[in-house]
């Protein structure tokens, strides 16, 4: 008999009793503290140990999950159902995570390293703010610990099992190793921002320090959530042949919400670091985005919305609802009692200010968050309020998000082009008359180039033009003030003031990523084509989109798990692509695999709709061009290198010590004697 | 005296939060509304009512219940049970491209309720779950 039940059981219980434990110490450590400084030293201590504790507990019952996995121990029925003896070694690692038990076990493992991580960092840099942050993140992993083992229990037992049911083989993927780990890794990265944000009102601490604290987290969090997206669109972009990367499916949407509410959080903290406003949005924000998170998690394993991604139906539902409820109603009395405190250092001077553009800009990307939001649980809503589900499709999202989106991309070129506290209209319209020549030039170049509709087309590319344009600016208008002020060359000038100005030089770089993004998008919807249900006979051409597009004819290849029907088609540049279908050993199992010839300006992507039915060698297929989505992979990469870039910490001896007015104020005694 | 709401030291005047409130309400309504008019009916084989009205409906495929060419001039038909009652079933009579894996998952065809025993989809309409979490087999045990 297997001892990985008892010994999962127990660690995961274990877990569970320190993390409990540890919230409590934390909880008496910042009261101890508010009442004589430095008095809750042991307490947060204690908590501190306790986040590691946990930490070490819930790692040791996730190992020993992964070891059943890898050794195929069946005498646990959550692997009796999710692997089998035939899987490929890499797919029993990632069955951990591909069932509701498992990827919650996961997910309470990624947010204790997490936890374990931020409190390590920061546990000499703000002693106040750390019993209070201790806690609120070991609540969270005590949360998910009792989920765990009260509502989806991983180590049930089974007997006489000799071979799993095995991973299903559409999740045979290699993108089934990484893209639930980015997710789930920036899901819970998200954590460690809302602690803090927590800790900060419970300690009455209104300066910056918080978010000084955990802007690395939050930028690292949030750049692999924004990775995990990106790459679960390519996933759907590779697999599931409906020819898009997209669908406004209620678990995308569900990552997609944090992630903007996070993006509007990263934004607004900047403007708390440097005038010291904006206050009240960044706690709000940091709450919503957690609230947001655990609300996408509910609405993925709950079963309440039928969708790609669910779990069945499971008792977990009614836990995340009463943290959801739980998070807002604590959140909003924390913010109302400390609202008078959380007052802003300065008033706004002018709303035409890169204070004002960053607040215009907070509002955008609530508004897209909220209309998703909005679009996403009306299902639920409807059914709850009158009995009958009523859905909105992709089409909707499309249509109310155009303009805010629009207008958001407009501020993503202003915002940077505009001075602090007061922007003169006439230095702005100096700094954008060239993005707007450029704009301008590729907007007619788009409607000349036969996008459809054709105003469509130049306003989108026109404007997507104008705001990278904006960012090559700024690069080019620092590097030259370096230039003039040292001599240097200008290669190394930009090298220079990116390396000194990391921060801001990788949000620019972002900038740029999402631009390539939304250049993809377009391309695709404005200058695609489709030709659906394409009867091939062997020999038979077809014009699409500038492909010349020949069906070659089939083979059939057998493995040994799988035989294979292969389509061959050539694209009339030298190029072949091979559309399969894929039928596994296990009865009644099968896959499509679609066909893709990337080049750089456009994808061929072919479907197979069924092989043909009377003999003759030929296959039904749809057949579409996807102008310019190389440009929307690349720009996420970008997206992500950006993120690397403004993380990346200077050198100790090229740091500047903080302003005085809104950054870190000196630390009391009392913390000094601590340190 | 109220201070402007930028400065923040003193409570936001009266005026300002009924000003927000009016806002939040209005584009509350207005999203409401936009909502029901870009929304259409889901429901399962048990929710069918016949009486003609375009609807999503959806439902787990009965594999062994297909019969007919999607792509032919008559069609195919199939058999939807519903998921929460699995004792109710649809029958479906659907032309159009059908999605990878179709017969395993749960779909949404978009049609005319003419009522369970003959719901008519709309011709491509045909739109399928990723089964992420879909369990093909069950284990094989000892004695099987």
């Amino acid at each position: 008999m297997s001892g990985a039940p008892l010994l999962g059981t127990v660690a995961l219980g274990g877990g569970l009793a320190v993390a409990l434990v540890g919230v409590v110490a934390g909880l008496a450590g910042g009261v101890a503290d508010h009442r004589r400084a430095g008095a809750g030293a042991g307490l947060t201590r204690s908590a501190e140990r306790a986040v590691y504790g946990a930490a070490a507990l819930v790692t040791v019952a996730t190992g020993v999950l992964w070891w059943s996995f890898a050794t195929t121990d069946y005498t646990l029925d959550y692997v009796a159902n999710h692997t089998r003896d035939s899987d490929p070694f890499v797919y029993r690692i990632t069955a951990l995570w591909s069932g509701q038990q498992g990827s919650l076990l996961f997910w309470t493992f990624l947010l204790s390293l997490w936890a374990a991580v931020a409190v390590a960092v920061n546990r000499r840099r703000a002693a106040t703010l750390a019993p209070w942050a201790a806690a609120t993140l070991l609540a969270a992993l005590a949360f998910f610990s009792a989920m765990d083992l009260v509502a989806a229990f991983p180590f049930a037992t089974t007997h006489d099992v000799i071979d799993g049911a095995g991973l299903n083989p559409v999740l045979q993927n290699y993108w089934m190793a990484i893209h639930p780990v980015a997710l789930y890794a920036g899901f819970t990265g998200l954590t460690v921002p809302f602690a803090y944000g927590v800790a900060a009102l419970c300690a009455g601490r209104f300066d910056a320090t918080w978010v000084a604290l955990t802007r690395r987290f939050t930028l690292i969090a949030w750049g692999v959530l924004g990775a995990g997206i990106l790459m679960g669109a390519r996933w759907a972009y590779e697999e599931l042949t409906f020819g898009g990367f997209w669908a406004w499916d209620p678990v995308e949407n569900a990552s997609l919400i944090p992630w903007l509410v996070g993006t509007a959080f990263l934004h607004s903290v900047v403007i708390q670091e440097k005038r010291g406003m904006l206050k009240r949005w960044n706690v709000t924000l940091v709450m919503a985005t957690f609230a947001l998170v655990l609300l996408g998690t509910f609405l993925t394993r709950s079963g309440v919305v039928s969708s790609v991604h669910a779990f069945a139906q499971s008792g977990v539902g009614w836990w995340f609802v009463g943290a959801i409820g739980t998070i807002v109603a604590g959140g909003a009395l924390l913010i109302a009692w400390r609202w008078e405190a959380l007052a802003p250092d300065r008033p706004l001077v002018s709303p035409v200010s890169r204070e004002g553009a960053f607040l215009v800009n907070n509002l955008l990307l609530a508004t897209i968050a909220v209309v998703i939001l909005a679009g996403t649980v009306f299902p639920l809503a409807t059914k709850a309020l009158s009995g009958e589900e009523y859905i909105v499709g992709p089409a909707w999202f499309t249509s109310k998000l155009i303009w805010p989106t629009a207008a958001l991309l407009v501020m993503m070129g202003l915002a940077p082009l505009m001075a602090w506290r007061r922007a003169p209209g006439a230095a702005i319209a100096r700094a954008v008359r060239a993005p707007l020549v450029v704009g301008a030039v590729v907007g007619g170049l788009t409607v000349a180039a036969g996008a459809r509709p054709a105003l469509d087309g130049g306003l989108v590319f026109g404007l997507l033009a104008f705001v990278l344009a904006t960012v090559v600016l700024e690069f080019s208008r620092g590097a030259e003030a370096r230039r003039r002020a040292t001599g240097e060359g200008r290669l190394v000038a930009t090298a220079r003031i990116v390396s000194r100005n990391r921060g801001r030089y990788g949000g620019y770089l972002v900038h740029a990523g999402i631009v390539g993004i939304f250049v993809g998008i377009a391309g695709v919807a404005l200058l695609g084509s489709r030709a659906e249900n394409v009867y091939f006979h062997p020999g038979d051409r077809m014009s699409i989109g500038g492909f010349d597009v020949r069906y070659e004819g089939s083979q059939t290849v057998r493995y040994p798990n799988r035989t294979e029907q292969q389509w061959r088609f050539t694209d009339g540049s030298g190029g072949s692509v091979l559309a399969k279908k894929q039928d596994y050993n296990v009865a009644g199992e099968s896959s499509f695999d679609v066909a893709i010839r990337t080049l750089p300006t456009k994808d061929l992507y072919i479907v197979p709709r069924g092989p043909d039915q009377t003999g003759d060698d030929s296959v039904l297929a749809t057949v579409v061009v996807n102008p310019l989505i190389s440009f929307l992979w690349g720009g996420g990469i970008v997206v992500t290198l950006g993120t690397l870039l403004a993380f990346w910490p200077e050198s100790r001896r090229r740091r500047r010590p903080p302003r005085p007015s809104a950054a870190v104020p000196e630390r009391r005694e009392s913390e000094l004697a601590r340190a | 005296m109220p201070t402007s709401p930028t400065t923040g030291s003193r409570r936001p005047p009266l005026r300002l939060v009924v000003a927000i409130a009016v806002a939040v309400l209005l584009g509350g309504y207005l999203m409401y509304q936009s909502l029901i008019a870009g929304s259409e009916r889901a429901v399962g084989p048990s929710a069918l009512e016949g009486r003609g009205a375009q609807v999503f409906l959806g439902g787990i495929v009965v594999p062994e219940s297909i019969a007919g060419e999607s792509q032919s001039p008559d069609g195919m038909t199939f058999t939807l049970r519903d998921e929460a009652n699995q004792q109710v079933t649809a029958v479906v009579r659907y032309r159009g491209s059908l999605p990878a894996e179709w017969r395993q998952q749960r779909v949404m065809v978009k049609g005319t309720d003419a009522g369970a025993a003959d719901f008519v989809a709309n011709p491509g309409s045909m739109t399928t779950r990723c089964p992420s979490k879909f369990q093909a087999a069950q284990p094989e045990r000892a004695g099987s």
